[in-house]
């Protein structure tokens, strides 16, 4: 072997680059992966997929029948006969226990389809308090603008060992800024337009649920966590999930950036019809401390955003100094900062 | 099924200056099977350094008639002997091995975690389960457990085995290439007539293994490089609704000429197809050793593997591991080993010499060795 021969690293290394410019160029779109599962995910088990429970009630009942009469056939000469003497001699007893195994199972799937009914009730009522749900697919792709947060990111991922992941990375700003800082990025938005032009802008980026994808990632497999976007609008119980998700998929000292809208401000700066829409709330800069603590990180720091203030007045002006602790009193009120960074490292 | 009862602790047990025989028992002894071939091989391991043995079985196919007992007939062979029991799958012979007084090893060749399954065959994701319990169950009852990587070496250490070992499974790999069956190579070489790099996959249609990420790495593959590409599935089912879906899946992408799916092969043609393909390329996210790599290497046949399981560990860097098994991914890595010839050239040098490690000898050897504080006998 020739001692100019590449390391299989670099092999690796090149091979993502080949990946990359054949996704920018078009020849395999990241959508063209997300069509593959979906396509594949047709092909699923009945019960495999969501929304299929009559199916899978269907193929319960098919299966609660047991059938006695065992196949017979045989390639060696005199074992079918043998085989079918079994089965005449043993029909009363085996004919015995099936019919109860049968009852049973039949009587389950009564139970269970009984069980549906009730639940189909629950979800339409849910339907009429929440009809809609925004799991971010639907949104109009806007980018988020996080280039306040750029050197905080940046700072904190530097080092990383083992690639990050931004969740949700929009047109892939976050990821370009972390790439030419030398950080081994990629990300996932659920926004389809978004990720193709954050690839096209040269960054490793997949259509996906955050959610979903951190939850296929090898554990302790990530060098640093990004999250931000999904964790405005998640419900309560899918944003703790996040926070267990995120200290299981972190390596020991790794290094997480959450970037949130503080909720005094979430309805200024939030479209109306998608903060309406939302299936959850945003919560407390505190709140997260509270929680990514209890999950094991560690270092917890809360950083908060710029404040948009009311123009204060000159200090030569009459009456200048009441005047400008009252206009800060009354900005902090009504203009507190939109967004906040909690900054944490998981524990080794 | 013989009744449980609270096994004598195993250390108690030993005594090794008795030790005249090591009989193995595994459920089922069938030809082209790695687990029964490996069986084979650890018989004539221990007979070579003196120790009587016997295979006992629920099963044994009939090719193989004569070189197993079925394990009732075991009573009179038990004097003076040590079991090891080759544990793959679950069994009553589970039951059967817990409840005897001799001493007994375990060794371990993986069961695939039942989340795998659950969704597409309950019946076997239970079984699963099921050998799983077993397999913890024999923990305070085994002397030594042996597993054939440091990943299940892992596992056993996991579900309470006290004194544990690494004993790569044994492979006869120098028989393979004279087992080439020529018709079955000349038909594979004609398909090839048209152009088109071969993919080939050995193993189980069976969800862990994810042949569907396959197809949907080769679907990649044409479309950014090779339309003309095929690959070869060969292996056995292990459960309708996964082979449903897979073919199911290959006509819904089209490709239905390129995916073929080879069930039942023989030994003879199973070389055929690793010496007539263009690349081994495993997507499989769950692995205890994983084989078909070091027979691919067998026959200068270069891997692109994703690395999951044990298969880093058996592979080594005589092949192309993978961090991740998006369809692109797959798809370049494919491309670029069999478009750049020095790559491949390494890769195939680097599996002659991957090989060594797993030589017959060197693994009986490491075998009869950790036997020894049971057996009293050393290679």
């Amino acid at each position: 072997m020739s001692d100019t021969a590449p390391s299989l690293d670099q092999v690796r290394r090149e091979i993502d680059e080949e990946v990359r410019a054949k996704r920018a160029s078009g020849a395999l779109p990241p959508s063209l992966e997300r069509e593959l599962d979906l396509a594949f995910d047709k092909f699923a088990p009945v019960g495999a997929l969501d929304n299929d429970f009559g199916e899978a009630l269907k193929a319960a009942d098919r299966a609660a029948f047991v059938n006695v009469a065992v196949p017979t056939a045989s390639s060696k000469p005199g074992v079918s006969f043998v085989k079918r003497l079994l089965r005449k001699a043993m029909a009363w007893y085996l004919n015995y226990l099936a019919q109860q195994v049968t009852a049973f199972g039949s009587a389950t799937v009564r139970a269970l389809r009984a069980l549906g009914e009730r639940l189909g009730a629950i979800e339409a009522q849910i339907g009429e308090v929440r009809p809609a749900v925004d799991d971010g697919s639907e949104r109009p792709p806007v980018a988020p603008d996080l280039s306040e947060w750029v050197e905080l990111v940046v700072a904190r991922m530097n080092g990383a060992r083992g690639r990050v992941l931004h969740a949700e990375c929009g047109d892939g700003a976050m990821l370009r800024a972390l790439t030419a800082a030398g950080v081994d990025a990629y990300g996932v938005d659920p926004r389809g337009p978004l990720v193709d032009g954050a690839v096209a802008a040269g960054g490793d980026a997949w259509p996906d649920d955050p959610l979903a994808h951190l939850g296929a990632v090898a554990d302790h497999g990530l060098g640093g966590l990004i999250l931000s976007g999904c964790v405005d609008r998640l419900s309560l119980a899918r944003q703790r999930s996040l926070v267990e998700l995120a200290a299981r998929k972190l390596a020991g000292g790794a290094p997480l950036v959450l970037i949130g809208t503080d909720p005094r401000a979430w309805e200024r700066v939030t479209p109306a019809l998608e903060a309406d829409l939302a299936p959850g709330r945003p919560l407390h800069s505190a709140t997260w401390q509270h929680l990514l603590e209890r999950a094991g990180f560690a270092g917890v720091a809360v950083t908060d955003g710029r404040v948009e203030g009311l123009e204060r007045v000159p200090d030569s002006a009459a009456g200048a100094a009441v005047i400008n602790a009252n206009l800060d009193k009354l900005g902090q009120a009504l203009f507190g900062p939109a967004t906040f960074a909690v900054a944490a490292v998981r524990s080794t | 099924m013989t009744a449980l009862r609270r096994p004598t602790p195993a250390d108690a047990m030993v005594d090794p200056g008795s030790v005249t025989a090591v009989h193995q028992f595994l459920p089922a002894l069938l030809p082209g099977d790695a687990v029964g071939m490996h069986t084979l091989q650890v018989q004539a391991a221990l007979r070579e350094v003196g120790l009587d043995s016997e295979i006992f079985c629920e099963a044994i196919h009939h090719q193989l008639e004569g070189s197993g007992h079925h394990f009732s007939e075991f009573g009179r062979y038990a004097k003076g002997s040590v079991l090891l029991y080759q544990f793959a799958t679950g069994s009553v012979l589970a039951d059967e091995v817990f409840a005897r007084p001799e001493p007994l090893v375990v060794d371990y060749h993986n069961i695939t975690p039942a989340e795998f399954f659950r969704r597409w065959d309950p019946a076997v994701a239970n079984a699963m389960a099921w050998a799983r319990a077993q397999l913890a169950l024999l923990a305070p009852r085994s002397a030594i457990g042996v597993g054939d990587s440091s990943y299940n070496e892992a596992e056993l250490v996991e579900v309470g085995y006290r004194r544990t070992g690494v004993v790569p499974i044994l492979l006869d790999l120098e028989a393979m290439s004279a087992e080439v069956d020529g018709d079955a190579r000349a038909r594979l070489q004609e398909a090839k007539q048209d152009g088109g790099a071969d993919w080939l996959f050995v193993g189980r249609l069976a969800p862990n293994k994810a042949q569907h990420d396959l197809i949907k790495a080769l679907y990649a593959y044409r479309e950014a490089y090779d339309p003309r590409a095929r690959l070869y599935l060969v292996g056995r089912r292990a459960t309708d609704s996964y082979y449903e879906a897979l073919t199911g899946f290959a006509v819904r992408l089209g490709v239905t000429d390129a995916v073929r799916i080879r069930e039942g092969v023989s030994g003879g043609e199973l070389a055929a197809h690793y010496s007539t393909a263009d690349v081994l390329v495993s997507v499989s996210e769950h692995e205890g050793f994983c084989v078909p790599p070091l027979e691919a290497m067998r026959h200068d046949l270069p891997v692109v593997a994703y690395a999951a399981g044990a298969v880093p560990e058996t592979v080594g860097d005589a092949g192309l591991l993978l961090a991740r098994k998006d369809p692109s991914t797959v798809a370049a890595s494919v491309n670029r080993v069999l478009s750049d010839d020095v790559l491949r050239q390494r890769l195939i040098g680097a599996g002659r010499r991957r090989l060594g490690d797993f030589s017959l000898e060197s693994s009986k050897r490491k075998l009869v060795e950790a036997l020894a504080p049971v057996t009293g006998v050393s290679g």
